[in-house]
């Protein structure tokens, strides 16, 4: 029976005890086993065990080999050992220094960092491998506890980094004897019982560094290894990162991946889970449409890689996967309210959400194939924990204002400005060129984005979850509430509830797993149906009200308070779960089934009184509705297996994946309403259409594989495939292959480094390449079909060909390329990360220009154009200050992408030539060159690009620049001094935009708008030196002509719109102590901003959203978590 | 190979719900007729189309006929014969009839193909294809010259054609509206009016046709076979020929977009100060007396000088549908019977159909003893009066009698005699080398 260590390699535990023996015995034959005896032997076959280990012996070693050692060590001690032959082949050399050791403390010096693991058996030492962690351990511990029979209690303390004691920490003690884990009570202690002998001791806890540490257990009856302090953080090399179809330790990772955690995203008082991830990540690049609630984001890892879509289009969209499931996040709205289309994930509650990870590089990517190209954010959500019940409560309530607001005109320059304006163009002011001169009141005065905006949102949030279970059943039931109002001055609100469950089983001989997940989340937002932020130029003066209280209306002018009117709900309901199961099967050989159902809904409704329209439109009252609905399902069976070549483990990853996807929608219009208030009542509008009918149905099918072989910890390979089928494509081409290699070169072991740069206490290199794709188009554009007309004809509703159709377009293909270093410096205090990629789209799918002689502007089809994303990030982290009541630690990342368009085949004379240039960014935006105002004539001018004595849009404009960063990231600093802990995040992004007065809707200074304060510095007399030009208020003019054609789309108008934000403040006090005797365990106040301080040159609202958007929201709250 | 065989079976997706399968449209009479009865539809189911408010008003603004009287730029172009190869109507003018192309040409393929319809249908659905495909190539050729001839649904093919001889065409056109005219039935199909086009409307459609070609013979022909039907007379009630119910009417399109009735209604009846204006010289044109000065002019005068707007259509927003947008109708083919018997020298019975329209004007009929050349000024006048803002028939004319320079010169400074055709639009030609521009655009 003690012979079972014998079998290096194999994983005898994993057999059934019944056969063990057997196979044993066969294990025997093919191992090369050499016993070192010498004529001591019978000297030493008379000393006990447990002395044995204890025995003293003085050694001295030279650069030796494991091998020479091991036998220095029997010659000296006179003790056998066994071993197998390969053992000796690891590369180590030991050193040491003449000393007097016991047994065992040399056996743990010769055999550190060697993979093996030894026991003392019957008078003699066995060396084996170290075993690699299976999903068996409870039964190994229960089968191997049956063969010891002394046992020592092991006892300790846990604690966090202020002394506070840590409850329901996870303890184990694992050997190749088997796994024992217990797990920490009230006061922190724990208390094990194992056999003597060498031990990984690990302690792990949400929130807090895994601890490790090998202890020897001494054989007597009780021993305590003290208190132990976990460290907080998330940066640790022996983290598991989540990848596709797995997790792997960061330290063994080949791929880019960049993970947050639980405990960053509860410091963000936020609505949207995106929305915290801002400023962190290193790649990943995200910005809001505006400020209202359930807005959406752009959401760009390393760049735009496809040219179909604009920046909202799902083409550029990285794909999000909930807990294995593909999440949709394509908008279901039916129409557009003031946020513009509702984001799907605002319907995930971020407390929810145990981490999140991006994937970059085509390592991490390629596994989730023709979807990966623009990389792929993970979400995991919370998951039980075992441990005493746990009753946790978090409530914080706060208040939001927008970011920042244009500084506008007041009343009496603005009038000074229109009068300057009649004045230069030598015309009078009449009633109804000027009622602000002629009508209105001069001196009244509205600050119109204060009026529209300027108001305080309220913002709460209350989150309670109850967790548990034992060793084999976890649970978790968590429900969140969150309300906000809006900054506008009606009281609009969003509300959401959600409940998230998870239900985690193992079987007695851990063996069977199942983890399941079900959250359902239903919000309702009541906001506007347009955004007003863009009314804020209207005329100071310009009544709101007639003088007898209704809505006051001139000319085309809207009126933005009669919008508040005008309401807009859009409720969505999101059910989303999944289920986990698991099977070992053979030692090594695990089968997995992850299946998942998705299903959301959206109920839209608008409703517009009458006298919200200007009465002269003579518009009735009318009222839109929408209802979207998709729901999907995937199933992906997965089997893995692990095993032993050689040095190394080489793991096996194979799978398959169903997935259904079908959306469908409609809206109706109303009209012909008895009154305002039955405009919800869809029944009574006396005429009802419907606007829109929609429905897809999406398939897709793969297979996939990865092969990874780690060899020592040093060498590891990773390679991934995956074949792929998608319904968004023809017949012919509905299959495509991907896949990438990747390697990593642990290379801080080397002795070469390890001697040239002994400061180095960690560094990989690593690298990948491979490809990905991207089927982000619609569906059924390869189909040769008829779709139905908006209104019948004659009693027959007609049907149109719906496209001319390619059956034979394919997937957009993206070649990634990666290099990387990470090093660590000071015992890995100091972490610093520096990768370059390049990734390459081409075969891009886009609706190729067709002479419109063919019945259609276009046809989808894939056309040879490049685009390229290349650039660097760099990730610093480094523990500033780590003592017992202060620690100080700080991240720090940055990113830098440079979009390129290589080619584009036809682009000259195509409809989109005006959009791109060829060796510019795809977002590049032309104008032309603002060359200055003209101080004898107030005269804006332009630079003639091609000297042909005249100005044209063809053939004058330049770059002006391009709507994507080309510099981002973020500084954070997490600082804790006894009870106090402060996170603060600095957010920055170097970029430029459309200032205010750029584009088609800028009007030229002193028409009836109102400007910002740049107006003051316009030209007024001849001689000035200014950069803003003359006032004009008719189109006679040429100022006015100038302004409106080149001015308002040149350089004069595009900014700089790079800032500096401090985006997120967390402070906290933890108040556990004086809590206690309540019998509460943990309880903490807290304060926290986001978006708290925002540093830019940029002129209008918000350099993130720009143009005339509600700007993002700056939010503080005040909050309290309790557990017991 | 089963785990294969089974994955590609899983991404067989079933055809959309809201769309029609190409291989089903043509599987039953009703989705064959929705096919055809669509092409209407597109039509008329937005505004500025090429068959509602761009055919009728824009065009009519490169005459002597209505102008906008805001500064718009594009709308300029057209007013001052000024056409850039990038104005957009002009783009559409192009793109929309090419659309209803290639419509009628898969619809004509598909008939064709097709085994599962009824012959009656099958027949009657080809006339109507065949017909609609001459009339976008009747408008065609006359705003832009010799354009691309496409019978196909082939874009590989078609996305390379150059142009074809304006004669081809029209032979094509012609050959076209005479087996629709033998497949056409005399009666409407459907029970909503005269809103598809009939035997008559071929048969209308082709008398324009052969008046063009100066093909006088067929042309008096085929008028007289219109006018001769009992089911068609002038509406002796100039306000009810825009009618729904009008029996004046060869060919409408049904007002099918909510709220409204006809676009051209829709956008020239003024809410208060009109934008739509007629020329004087029009107003000038007509006699005392002419009832289609007062029953189809509208006047403004709260200006210093009065201010005239069509008002052929009158209802600019109503739920209840009165009006349809009238292609073809009866007065039209009285003038072309007048205008080819002029030519073939038959005066007196020329200047009794010019007669049958004056008389239901309210104006004195002609003296019986006018000349052929007088005859024919007459017609012209004629024309100008009762059809316009109709189809740009004013424009059109100008241009097939060679008048255009000299009555255009006087009133548009720039004018100049190549701008009888309109440029073939940038993004056709940037995306055909095929193509070339026409004479005096660039």
């Amino acid at each position: 029976m003690q012979n079972f260590s014998f079998s290096p390699g194999k994983r005898p535990g994993g057999e059934r005890p019944r056969k063990t023996h057997r196979i044993l015995m066969k294990v025997q034959v093919g191992v090369i086993v050499i016993l070192l005896s010498s004529l001591n032997l019978l000297h030493a076959g008379t000393v006990r065990g447990q002395d044995l280990r204890n025995k003293k012996v003085t050694l001295e070693f030279h650069d030796a080999t494991v091998a020479a050692a091991l036998d220095q060590l029997h010659k000296q001690a006179g003790v056998r050992i066994g071993y197998a032959l390969s053992v000796t082949q690891s590369p180590k050399k030991i050193n040491l220094q003449r000393a007097t050791l016991t047994l065992s403390a040399a056996m743990d010096t010769i055999l550190y960092k060697t993979g093996l693991d030894y026991s003392f058996q019957n008078q003699m030492i066995l060396i084996f491998k170290k075993q690699v962690r299976g999903g068996w351990n409870t039964q190994q511990a229960r089968f191997s506890s049956s063969i010891q029979q002394d046992k020592t209690t092991v006892t300790g303390i846990v604690t966090a980094n202020g002394g506070k004691p840590l409850i329901g920490v996870t303890v184990a003690l694992t050997s190749d004897r088997g796994n024992i884990y217990g797990s920490s009570n009230a006061e922190g202690r724990f208390k094990l019982s194992v056999a003597a002998g060498l031990y990984d001791l690990e302690l792990s806890f949400v929130g807090y560094r895994p601890f490790s540490k090998k202890v020897h257990i001494a054989d007597t009856s009780e021993v305590s290894l003290g208190t132990i302090m976990l460290e907080e953080g998330s940066t640790n090399l022996n983290d598991v990162v989540v990848i596709g179809y797995g997790v792997i330790s960061r330290k063994n990772n080949t791929g880019s991946v960049v993970s947050i955690d639980s405990k960053t995203i509860e410091q963000s008082p936020v609505t949207d889970p995106l929305a915290a991830l801002q400023g962190r990540i290193p790649g990943l690049q995200i910005s809001s449409s505006n400020g209202f609630p359930g807005s959406s984001y752009t959401v760009r890892i390393r760049g735009t890689n496809s040219l179909e879509g604009s920046s909202t289009s799902g083409a550029n969209q990285p794909l999000f996967v909930i807990d294995g499931v593909p999440f949709i996040t394509e908008p279901l709205n039916q129409f557009t309210g003031a946020n513009g289309t509702q984001s799907p994930l605002a319907s995930i509650s971020p407390s929810d959400i145990e981490r999140i990870d991006v994937l970059k590089d085509a390592d991490a990517t390629a596994i989730y194939g023709s979807r990966g190209a623009n990389g792929v954010i993970l979400i995991t959500t919370k998951k039980g924990q075992s441990g005493k019940t746990k009753v946790a409560v978090n409530i914080y309530t706060g208040a939001s204002k927008v970011t920042r607001m244009p500084e506008m005109l007041n009343t009496e320059q603005y009038l000074a400005l229109r009068r300057d304006g009649f004045a230069h163009d030598s015309i009078d002011a009449n009633e109804q060129n000027a009622p602000d001169l002629t009508t209105w009141d001069s001196k009244a005065y509205t600050n119109w984005p204060e009026r529209l905006i300027g108001h305080t949102a309220q913002f709460t949030e209350a989150q309670g979850s109850v967790s548990g279970g034992n060793q084999q059943t976890q649970f978790l039931l968590a429900g969140t509430y969150h309300h906000e109002s809006t900054v506008l001055a009606s009281p609009y609100s969003y509300d959401r509830g959600s409940v998230h469950m998870n239900l985690n089983h193992q079987s007695g001989d851990g063996r069977f797993k199942i983890n399941a997940t079900v959250g359902y989340t239903a919000d309702k937002n009541n906001i506007l149906a347009y955004d007003i932020s863009q009314y804020y130029n209207l005329a100071p003066n310009m009544p709101i009200y007639d003088s007898s209280g209704n809505f006051y209306w001139f000319g085309n002018i809207q009126n933005p308070i009669a919008y508040l009117d005008r309401g807009y709900q859009s409720k969505t309901d999101n059910l989303i779960s999944n289920a986990l199961i698991q099977y070992n099967l053979l030692p090594g050989l695990d089968l997995k089934t992850s299946v998942g159902y998705t299903k959301t809904t959206m109920d839209q409704i608008i409703t517009m009184p009458e006298r919200t329209f200007n009465p002269s439109s003579g518009v009735p009252n009318q009222a839109k509705y929408g209802f979207s609905e998709v729901h999907s399902y995937i199933i992906e069976p997965q089997a893995t297996y692990t095993h032993k070549i050689a040095d190394g483990t080489l793991q096996l990853l194979a799978g398959g994946t169903w997935q259904q996807q079908i959306s469908e929608g409609h809206s109706l219009s109303g009209t012909g309403y008895p009154g305002d208030s039955q405009l919800d009542n869809m029944q009574a509008a006396s005429e009802l259409s419907v606007l829109n009918y929609n429905y897809a149905q999406y398939r897709y099918t793969s297979a996939f594989g990865r092969i990874n072989y780690n060899w020592r910890e040093k060498y590891i390979i990773n390679g991934s495939f995956r074949r792929d089928g998608s319904s968004r494509f023809g017949p012919n081409n509905r299959f495509g292959n991907f896949g990438a290699v990747g390697a990593a070169w642990l290379f801080y072991e080397e002795p070469f480094v390890t001697e040239a740069l002994p400061f180095l206490s960690f560094g990989k290199l690593r690298g990948s390449y491979g490809i990905t794709g991207n089927d982000r188009i619609g569906d059924y554009s390869y189909l040769d079909s008829w779709q139905t007309v908006s209104f019948p004809y004659g009693g027959v509703t007609g049907i149109t060909p719906a496209r001319l159709y390619n059956p034979d377009y394919s997937w957009e293909t993206n070649k990634k390329i990666e290099i990387a270093l990470e090093l660590g410096f000071l015992r890995n205090r100091i972490m610093l990360n520096a990768s370059y990629y390049r990734n390459r789209s081409g075969n891009q799918l886009i609706g190729y220009t067709l002479s419109p002689q063919t019945g259609f502007d276009n046809i989808i089809a894939n056309l040879p154009a490049e685009v390229e994303n290349k650039g660097w990030e760099f990730e610093l982290n480094t523990i500033n200050f780590q003592q017992k009541h202060f620690n100080w630690s700080t991240s720090f990342n940055i990113s830098l992408n440079k979009n390129t368009l290589l080619k584009y085949p036809g682009l000259e004379g195509s409809s989109v030539q005006y959009d791109y240039v060829i060796g510019q960014p795809l977002d590049v935006v032309l104008g032309y060159k603002f060359t200055g105002i003209d101080p004898k004539t107030g005269l804006p001018q332009f630079l003639d690009a091609n000297k042909d004595g005249s100005l044209s849009q063809l053939d004058d404009y330049v770059v002006l620049g391009n709507k994507s960063p080309s510099l981002y990231g973020g500084l954070q600093n997490t600082i804790s001094y006894d009870k106090w802990s402060l996170n603060f995040l600095f957010q920055f992004v170097k970029q430029d935009g459309p200032g205010l007065n750029y584009g088609y809707l800028s009007t030229p200074f002193g028409t009836l708008t109102n400007f910002g304060e740049e107006a003051l510095n316009r030209w007024r007399q001849p001689g000035d030196h200014t950069e803003i030009p003359v006032s004009t208020t008719t189109s006679a003019t040429q100022a006015y002509s100038l302004f409106n054609t080149y001015y308002r789309l040149s350089s004069a108008v595009w900014e700089d719109a790079s800032y500096v934000r401090l985006k997120n403040v967390s402070l906290s006090y933890n108040l556990s102590a004086v809590v206690e005797k309540w019998k509460l365990k943990e309880c903490s106040i807290y304060f926290q901003a986001q978006n708290m301080l925002t540093f830019t040159g940029y002129k209008g609202f918000d350099p993130e959203t720009q143009g005339s958007y509600l700007p993002p929201l700056k939010t503080y709250t005040i909050g309290i978590r309790l557990s017991l | 190979m089963l785990f294969w065989g089974s994955c590609s079976k899983f991404v067989d997706i079933d055809p959309p719900k809201n769309e029609v399968a190409g291989g089903l449209a043509f599987a039953d009479d009703q989705t064959a007729e929705a096919a055809v009865v669509g092409m209407y539809a597109n039509m008329n189911s937005f505004n500025y189309q090429f068959a509602n408010v761009l055919g009728n008003i824009l065009v009519g603004m490169s005459a002597d006929e209505i102008y906008y009287a805001a500064s718009f730029a594009s709308f300029d172009e057209f007013r001052y014969n000024k056409l850039s190869v990038s104005n957009s109507y002009v783009g559409m003018l192009w793109s929309q009839p090419y659309a209803l192309i290639y419509q009628a040409n898969a619809c004509l393929e598909g008939l064709e193909k097709s085994t599962a319809l009824s012959r009656s249908v099958k027949t009657t659905l080809k006339g109507e294809a065949l017909f609609v495909r001459s009339f976008c190539y009747f408008y065609l050729v006359n705003y832009f010259g010799d354009v691309p001839l496409i019978l196909t649904t082939d874009y590989l093919v078609n996305n390379k054609l150059g142009r074809t001889d304006i004669q081809t065409i029209y032979d094509t056109i012609e050959s076209n509206l005479d087996q629709a005219a033998m497949l056409l039935t005399d009666t409407y199909t459907g029970d909503a009016g005269r809103i598809r086009p009939n035997k008559s409307a071929a048969e209308a459609l082709a008398a324009r046709v052969a008046l063009y070609r100066k093909e006088w013979t067929k042309a008096a022909a085929m008028a007289t076979s219109v006018v001769d039907d009992p089911q068609y007379t002038l509406e002796a009630n100039l306000n009810n020929v825009f009618l729904t119910t009008s029996k004046e009417a060869i060919w409408q399109l049904e007002s099918v977009s909510p709220g409204r009735n006809t676009f051209e209604g829709n956008t020239m009846v003024p809410v208060s100060t009109p934008y739509y204006r007629l020329y004087p010289e029009l107003i000038a044109s007509f006699e005392t007396g002419d009832k289609r000065l007062k029953d189809w002019i509208g006047v403004d005068s709260s200006g210093t000088t009065p201010v005239y707007y069509p008002l052929k259509y009158k209802v600019r927003v109503s739920t209840e549908v009165t009006e349809n947008s009238t292609v073809l109708r009866l007065a039209e083919q009285y003038l072309i019977r007048a205008e080819a018997n002029a030519e073939l020298g038959k005066m007196s019975a020329a200047i009794e159909d010019l007669n049958v329209i004056r008389r239901r004007a309210g104006i004195e009929e002609l003296s019986s003893s006018l000349d052929k050349a007088a005859v024919l000024k007459q017609v012209a006048m004629e024309r100008r009066q009762e059809l316009f803002t109709e189809w740009g028939h004013r424009w059109l004319d100008l241009i097939r009698t060679e008048k255009a320079a000299a009555v255009l010169q006087p009133l548009k400074p720039d004018w100049q005699n190549t701008d009888t055709l309109y440029p073939i639009p940038l993004d056709a030609i940037s995306t055909n080398e095929a193509l070339t521009q026409n004479p005096g655009y660039k």
